[in-house]
C-alpha cells in the first residue's frame, strides 16, 4: 500500500520540492483510529510535510483549532462524542475559520452522502481506503490554494493601501490652510473648497497663489483617465507649474508653457481640461484663459454669467495656444469653478444636471444659504442624488469676494494712503521729498484751500513756515470729525523751536523737525496715515457688527495671521460697554504679536514697509518661509469681577520696551507710537521678560 | 455605448449609440483594432445619436485621430448635438477633428 519509497518525488504529477511555505503548513489530523492517524502522519511526512498535529475526536479538534489554526485539517467523518459534519458546521459558522480548507475522509460512498459533506462546508473529499499519492496530491492543491489566496489577499490589501496613500498624496497637493488664508485677506474673500478624490483615484485638482501687486491666481484642472496613471500625471502637472513662476501672472502665457512642456509626457488619450485666471484685488479685474475646462460662473445679487473656458486641453498638440479673456469680479461677487462630474454625474431621474443646472441650482443655493456658504449647500443637494463614492473626483471652488472690500477691517495698507498737505509757501522740496509708493499727496496752499466735502484724507501736513499763526489758519482747515476721529495732523517745522514757543501749544497735533531731514516726516506720515485707516476700519467694521452679546472670554486663544488677530480683538472688545478703544488697543497689540514677534518684522523695518506700501505684501512672503510658518501668539483672557486682564505672549525675541513707556519719549519717538496709543486704550499696560509679554487691563464699564 | 460599422468601399462609418465614457474603453480599443485591420481611406464617427461624451471618450476620439494619422487615413467626427456638441467646442477638439 505504501508505494512511494522516500527516495521518490512523493506527490503525483509534480517534479520540483514544495514551496517552503506549502511544506512548513501546520496539518491537523483528526481520526478517532490511532492507526489510521499513523498512517496519514506518515503519509505526510513522506510527502514533505513536517508540521503536523493530530487529535482523537471533534471536540479535541475544535479545542486544538482554537489555541492554534491550522493551515489544513484531515477530518474523519464518524467519530464518537462530535462527529466530523458538526466539526464542519461549527468552524463554518466562525469567522476566523470560514475558509480554513479541511479535506473530510470518509468509508461511505453514497452520493447522497458526498453531498451532505459537501452541504456542511467540506472543501474536498477523500475515500478510504486512502490512496497516499491521491490523498497528497489534494493536500498540495488546497494548500498552496490557501498561499495564493493569501499573498493575492496581501498584495490586495497592499495595494488598497497604496492607493490610498496615492489619494493622501494628491490631497497633500491642495493649498495649505496658510496660502489660502493669504490669499482671502489680499482679496477680501472667502474661499469656499470643496474637493473628494474618487476612491480608484482620479486627476482632479485646484489651487491658489497670491501674486506680486496685490493680485492672487487661482486654477482648477482635471487629468483625464483613473487610477495610478491619472494621478501620477496630475503630479507631473503639479510639479511642472512650479517651474513657471514667473508666467502666473499671464494665465495664456502660463498654459501654453505647462502645454509645451507636458505635451510629450502624457500618454497618448490623456489631456488635461483647465481654467487660470489671475485677479487684480484692486481693479477687481479678472484676466483668465481656459484648456476646455468646465465653464466657471461668476455670480452675485446682479445674476449670474458663465466665462469661456474653451481651449485645447493641455498636452495635446504641442502648436495650441492660449488665450487671455478679461471679465471682472466686483466685491460682491463670487468665481464658481467645479469639475464636470458636477454636471454630467447621473442624476437619480437619469438626466444629467449640465450646465444650466447647475447655474440654476449656485443661484438657487446663494439665495437659500447666503452666497458664502453656497458651495457647501449646492454639494448637500448634490450628494442627496448621488452614491457618496463617485466615480471620479470631485472639485467645488467658490471665492467669494466680500462687499465694500476697501472698508474691511483688514487695512488697506496696499492702496497709498490719501494725505493732504497744506503750504503756507510754496515748498516744492518738501513736495518732492514726500514723494513714496505707499502716499499719495494732494497740496494746497493754506490761503487757497476750500475744504473738500467728503475729508477723506489719512493724514494732514500742515507746514506753515514755523508761524503760529499760519498753523492756526492752517489747523482751521481741517475737518473737526476728522480730528475727533483722530484723524493725524502733522506740523512740519523748519526749525527745532524753544520750549516755550506758542507754536508747541496746539492740541492733537505731532511736529516733526524737516530742519534736518525730511525723511522722517514721510516715514512718520505713512505710519500715522497707517494707523488712522486701520482704526477707521475697526471702527466700521464694529458699527456694522453690533451683535454686543456678553460672551464669557476666559481662556486661551491662538492667532497666527493679522485676520485671525483683528477677528480676536473685535470679539474681545464686544465685552466693554465701550468696545471702540478697546478694539483699538488690543488690535495694537495682538498686530505687534505678529508682525514683530511670529514674523520679526523690525519697528524701524515695518516703517519703512509702510512708507513703500510693502507690508502686506512682506507679511504674506514671510508666513510662507519655513522659519515662520507654524509660529503663533497666544492670549490669555481671565476676567475679575469687572477687570478683564489680557496676556498676549508671542515667540519674538522681545524688544527694550521701557524706552518707549514714557508717555512724553513716546510722544516724539516714532517707534513708540503704537504703545503710547495701546497704554491710552487700557486701565494698565505691562511688559514683562524680554518684552515678548504683555499684559493689559481693562474694566467693562468704563472701556 | 453601441456601435455599427459601415463600410462603403474604403470609406468607413462608425455609428454610435449611447453614451461614450471611460468604461466603453474597451468596446473602443476593439473598434479600433477592426479599423486598423480594414483598408480605409476616411472614416466617420457619427455621433448622432450619442448623448454624452466624458473626458476619458474625447481621449479615445484623440487616440483614434493619432492611429488615423499614423495609418494615412482621414478621420472625421459628424452629427454632434447637445452636451456632446458643447464638449468638443469648449475642448476645441471640434477644430482637431473637423471634417
Amino acid at each position: 500500500m505504501l508505494g512511494n519509497s522516500p527516495e521518490s518525488n512523493p506527490v503525483p504529477g509534480r517534479n520540483k520540492a514544495l514551496p517552503e511555505g506549502v511544506s512548513s503548513a501546520h496539518i491537523l489530523v483528526v481520526d478517532d483510529m490511532p492507526l489510521m492517524r499513523k498512517m496519514i502522519g506518515m503519509c505526510l511526512e513522506r510527502g514533505g510535510f513536517h508540521n503536523i498535529s493530530f487529535a482523537e475526536d471533534g471536540d479535541e479538534a475544535l479545542d486544538q483549532i482554537a489555541e492554534s489554526q491550522p493551515d489544513l485539517v484531515i477530518l474523519d467523518l464518524n467519530m464518537p462524542r462530535v462527529s466530523g459534519y458538526d466539526v464542519c458546521k461549527q468552524l463554518r459558522a466562525d469567522d476566523r475559520t470560514a475558509n480554513l480548507p479541511i479535506l473530510v475522509q470518509s468509508a461511505s460512498e453514497t452520493a447522497e452522502e458526498r453531498v451532505e459533506v459537501f452541504a456542511v462546508g467540506a472543501t474536498d473529499f477523500v475515500s478510504k481506503p486512502i490512496n497516499h499519492p491521491e490523498l497528497l496530491a489534494r493536500v498540495c492543491m488546497h494548500l498552496e490554494n490557501r498561499f495564493l489566496i493569501r499573498s493575492l489577499s496581501d498584495f490586495q490589501d497592499m495595494m488598497q493601501s497604496e492607493l490610498k496613500m496615492a489619494r493622501e498624496m494628491q490631497h497633500s497637493l491642495l493649498p495649505e490652510t496658510q496660502v489660502i488664508e493669504e490669499v482671502e485677506t489680499v482679496s477680501d474673500a472667502k474661499i469656499e473648497a470643496f474637493y473628494k478624490a474618487s476612491f480608484e483615484l482620479g486627476g482632479d485638482l485646484w489651487g491658489t497663489w497670491p501674486l506680486p501687486g496685490n493680485k492672487l491666481g487661482i486654477y482648477v484642472l482635471d487629468v483625464t483617465g483613473h487610477g495610478v496613471g491619472a494621478a501620477l500625471n496630475t503630479f507631473s502637472l503639479h510639479a511642472t507649474m512650479a517651474r513657471f513662476e514667473d508666467k502666473k501672472l499671464d494665465p495664456a502665457a502660463f498654459m501654453d508653457a505647462l502645454n509645451s512642456s507636458l505635451v510629450g509626457s502624457f500618454q497618448l488619450g490623456r489631456f488635461a481640461t483647465m481654467f487660470y485666471a489671475v485677479l487684480d484685488c484692486q481693479s477687481h479685474e479678472l484676466l483668465y484663459a481656459g484648456a476646455g475646462a468646465p465653464r466657471p460662473i461668476i455670480f452675485g445679487a446682479n445674476g449670474s454669467r458663465t466665462l469661456d473656458s474653451s481651449g485645447l486641453p493641455i498636452a495635446i498638440v504641442k502648436s495650441a495656444t492660449y488665450e487671455n479673456k478679461t471679465d471682472r469680479l466686483e466685491p460682491g461677487e463670487s468665481l464658481f469653478c467645479y469639475s464636470d462630474v458636477l454636471v454630467e454625474a447621473e442624476q437619480p431621474d437619469g438626466s444629467m444636471l449640465g450646465e444650466e443646472g447647475l447655474v440654476q441650482w449656485i443661484e438657487e443655493a446663494s439665495t437659500a444659504s447666503g452666497r458664502g456658504s453656497s458651495v457647501k449647500h449646492l454639494l448637500d443637494r448634490f450628494y442627496e442624488g448621488q452614491d457618496e463614492n463617485l466615480p471620479d473626483d470631485l472639485t467645488a471652488v467658490a471665492i467669494h469676494r466680500n462687499e465694500g472690500s476697501a472698508n474691511s477691517a483688514n487695512g488697506n495698507e496696499h492702496e497709498p494712503s490719501k494725505v493732504l498737505l497744506l503750504s503756507e509757501t510754496e515748498n516744492t522740496d518738501l513736495m518732492k521729498s514726500l514723494v513714496s509708493p505707499g502716499l499719495d499727496i494732494i497740496q494746497s496752499r493754506i490761503g487757497e484751500y476750500t475744504a473738500a466735502e467728503n475729508f477723506d484724507f489719512s493724514a494732514v501736513i500742515i507746514d506753515g513756515a514755523d508761524d503760529f499763526e499760519a498753523v492756526k489758519v492752517g489747523l482751521a482747515l481741517v475737518d473737526d470729525h476728522y480730528v475727533e476721529r483722530g484723524g493725524p495732523v502733522v506740523v512740519a517745522l523748519k526749525h527745532a523751536p524753544e520750549p516755550n514757543d506758542p507754536i508747541l501749544s496746539f492740541d492733537r497735533v505731532r511736529y516733526c523737525d524737516v530742519g534736518q531731514g525730511v525723511d522722517g516726516l514721510r516715514r512718520l506720515v505713512a505710519e500715522e496715515a497707517d494707523d488712522f485707516i486701520r482704526i477707521c476700519a475697526l471702527r466700521a467694521a464694529l458699527e456694522a457688527d453690533h451683535a454686543a452679546e456678553t460672551v464669557d472670554l476666559d481662556g486661551t486663544y491662538r492667532f497666527a495671521s493679522r485676520r485671525e488677530a483683528q477677528k480676536l480683538a473685535m470679539t474681545f472688545s464686544q465685552a466693554s460697554t465701550d468696545p471702540v478703544p478697546l478694539a483699538i488697543g488690543l488690535s495694537e497689540l495682538f498686530l505687534n504679536a505678529i508682525e514683530h514677534g511670529c514674523l520679526e518684522i523690525g519697528h524701524n523695518e515695518k516703517g519703512e514697509l509702510i512708507e513703500n506700501g510693502r507690508l502686506n505684501e512682506e507679511i504674506i512672503q514671510r508666513r510662507r518661509l519655513e522659519k515662520y510658518r507654524s509660529r503663533f501668539a497666544t492670549v490669555i483672557v481671565t476676567e475679575e469681577g469687572d477687570t478683564i486682564k489680557f496676556r498676549v505672549e508671542d515667540p519674538g525675541n522681545g524688544f527694550d520696551y521701557s524706552a518707549y513707556l514714557e508717555d512724553d519719549e513716546g510722544h516724539s519717538k516714532k517707534h513708540g507710537r503704537g504703545i503710547a496709543m495701546a497704554k491710552g486704550c487700557f486701565q494698565s499696560l505691562t511688559y514683562l521678560e524680554k518684552g515678548n509679554i504683555v499684559e493689559a487691563e481693562v474694566s467693562r464699564s468704563s472701556g | 455605448m453601441e456601435y455599427r460599422i459601415d463600410k462603403d468601399g474604403s470609406n468607413v462609418t462608425v455609428v454610435f449609440t449611447g453614451d461614450i465614457t471611460f468604461s466603453e474603453n474597451v468596446s473602443f480599443r476593439q473598434i479600433l483594432k477592426e479599423l486598423g485591420e480594414s483598408d480605409i481611406q476616411t472614416c466617420t464617427f457619427d455621433l448622432g445619436n450619442v448623448g454624452m461624451v466624458d473626458s476619458a471618450g474625447l481621449g479615445m476620439f484623440l487616440i483614434a485621430k493619432e492611429q488615423a494619422d499614423t495609418s494615412g487615413w482621414k478621420l472625421t467626427v459628424s452629427g454632434a448635438q447637445g452636451h456632446v456638441a458643447s464638449m468638443l467646442k469648449l475642448t476645441k477638439l471640434s477644430d482637431l477633428l473637423a471634417g
